[in-house]
């Protein structure tokens, strides 16, 4: 078997609250190869909290614990703060939902993606990396979108160059959060299609946290369904729909499906056990 | 129960004017359920926002109850017309307890009896009177939705207009707001004018619906249509294999969509 590129095991968030502990992520371990891994649940179940712990963005009264987290040779769990600056935006990439608050609203947007090359380029070659970058992502005119500003740009156009700024690295791993819950739904195809081609031909590893089941089962290649904190089940995105977890099959039927029609949708109910 | 002809809404004056809305015209019937689609800028709201007398500054033919409309509203017809907004968080006003909430309609229509209307329409959206003095930041979201419909509710309107009522909640969450408001329509007979983005969510809830796209109406359709795929619009086509989940093929395609709103 083909060493994967994050292996997770027992992995903790805890927040501090002044009133008690908020266990947000709970004793979780999973693995991360090359290709779509799909962690989803509904707010509040830890799966943003999961996506930042791996990056060690948990905020400051989180408290992080895990057995092991290993991204290739970097030994996550133990990584300094200075040894988490070379893995960062360099080697895992992150994108979140809203491109509106990701991107610096004073700064040309291709001078930002510039800003995440390498030293040393001379303007002229730097420029040109960037227009190859911004047509990777399939923006048609890179020379104009070079030089618009984030609030000139569609939320379709402002998550591909999002995507663009974190692919210039290179990264092995990226971290996409509700990566097109922002999006129009015919953008967002789109947006799937460029992350789906990374992985096939980058051999990029993606961990794709969603709400939406539908999606996830439709795009991704596995699939891990978190509730409470918790792991509850595991499958491959394409049996989804034969999920056993009481839980995942409550979430499947809640769903309102076109030509199903029925007259009441199954409303979910919660197994106190579930959380245990 | 709603007539609208060649609705035209601008924001803007001169060369930066925006016409939000451009000649959209509809009808929906008593008691029927008709949905709205569109993706976001497509202008759906701002119709729902219009019709509701929100927005004062359209031009066109609005009747309701077959009462021709002017911008300005008169009271007698927000006791006819209802909203229930999208964000449950942002439209219930966070130091009113769930009772200072629907007192305010009560008081401003002079209506008798508002304990009995109060503790009813609460049993009406499964709250129950024990949720009567609490206030928001104690409820979770979808509880806040359901004292949103039932300060739409107390007024007893014949049209309920609904702004992406569950986008902002989880899908079990949204299931059993959905259900609750099949269960209001049922019960209540109310006509229903549904905005959202969620082809899915339009096709469970409505008869009819109408697919918009820049401010314009492109089909309008049964939802048996659109089950039996019997659209003729291609935008339409676009929304519905969208809205079954990922595919290849409608990503792999091009930019056709990049410029659109740059």
């Amino acid at each position: 078997m083909i060493k994967p590129l994050l292996e997770v095991e027992d992995l903790s968030v805890t927040f501090k609250t002044p009133h008690r502990m908020v266990k947000a992520v709970r004793d979780i371990s999973f693995t991360v190869g090359k290709e779509k891994v799909g962690i989803v649940g509904e707010s509040g179940s830890g799966k943003s909290a999961t996506g930042r712990a791996i990056l060690k963005l948990t905020p400051g009264n989180g408290i992080v614990s895990a057995k092991r987290m290993q991204f290739e040779e970097v030994d996550l769990a133990d990584a300094t703060e200075e040894d988490m600056l070379a893995v960062r935006g360099k080697r895992i990439g992150m994108i979140l939902q809203d491109p509106k608050f990701s991107l610096d609203p004073v700064m040309r947007v291709g001078d930002q993606i510039a800003e995440a090359l390498p030293p040393g380029l001379s303007k002229a070659e730097a420029r040109e990396r960037v227009l190859e970058m911004l047509e990777s992502v399939r923006i048609r005119n890179p020379q104009r979108v070079y030089s618009l500003y984030p609030h000139e740009c569609s939320g379709g156009m402002g998550q591909r160059i999002m995507i663009a700024m974190m692919l210039v690295p290179e990264p092995k791993l990226l971290i996409a959060d509700e990566p097109t819950s922002a999006l129009d739904v015919t953008v967002r195809m789109q947006v799937l299609a460029i992350l789906d081609d990374l992985v096939s031909r980058r051999g990029l590893g993606l961990m794709f946290i969603s709400h939406d089941l539908n999606l996830v089962a439709t795009f991704c290649d596995r699939v891990l369904i978190m509730y409470a904190g918790r792991i509850v089940e595991e499958c491959k995105a394409s049996e989804l729909r034969q999920a056993t977890h009481p839980y995942t099959q409550g979430l499947l039927a809640s769903l309102p499906r076109i030509g199903e029609r029925q007259k009441k949708l199954a409303t979910l109910v919660r197994d106190p056990a579930w959380a245990l | 129960m709603i007539e609208v002809e060649n609705l035209t809404v601008r924001f803007g004056k001169g060369k930066a004017a925006v016409t939000a809305v451009d000649g959209v015209s509809f009808k929906v019937n008593t008691g029927e359920a008709f949905g709205l689609v569109g993706e976001s800028g497509c202008g759906k709201t701002t119709i729902l926002r219009a019709l509701a007398g929100l927005n004062e500054d359209w031009s066109g033919l609005v009747r309701i109850d077959g009462k021709q409309l002017m911008p300005h509203r008169e009271r007698a017809f927000y006791k006819l017309v209802q909203i229930v907004f999208q964000d449950p968080y942002g439209s219930l006003h966070p130091r009113f307890t769930v009772n200072g909430t629907l007192m305010e309609p009560i008081k401003i229509h002079g209506l008798d009896r508002a304990d009995e209307r109060i503790d009813r329409v609460l049993r009406q959206v499964g709250l129950g009177p024990s949720f009567r003095f609490r206030y928001p930041h104690q409820l979770s979201g979808g509880q806040r939705q359901r004292v949103a419909i039932a300060r739409a509710l107390i007024l007893e309107p014949k049209l309920m207009l609904l702004d992406e009522p569950t986008s902002a909640l989880d899908v079990s969450v949204q299931a059993e707001i959905l259900n609750l408001l099949t269960d209001i329509r049922d019960s209540t007979g109310l006509t229903f004018l549904l905005v959202s983005h969620d082809l899915a969510v339009v096709s469970h809830m409505c008869d009819r619906l109408a697919v918009m796209n820049q401010g314009q109406i492109y089909e309008e359709l049964t939802v048996e249509d659109l089950v039996q795929r019997r659209y003729k619009n291609d935008y339409t086509r676009q929304l519905f294999e969208a809205s079954l989940g990922y595919d290849r093929r409608l990503g792999a395609g091009g930019t056709a969509l990049e410029d659109a709103s740059a």
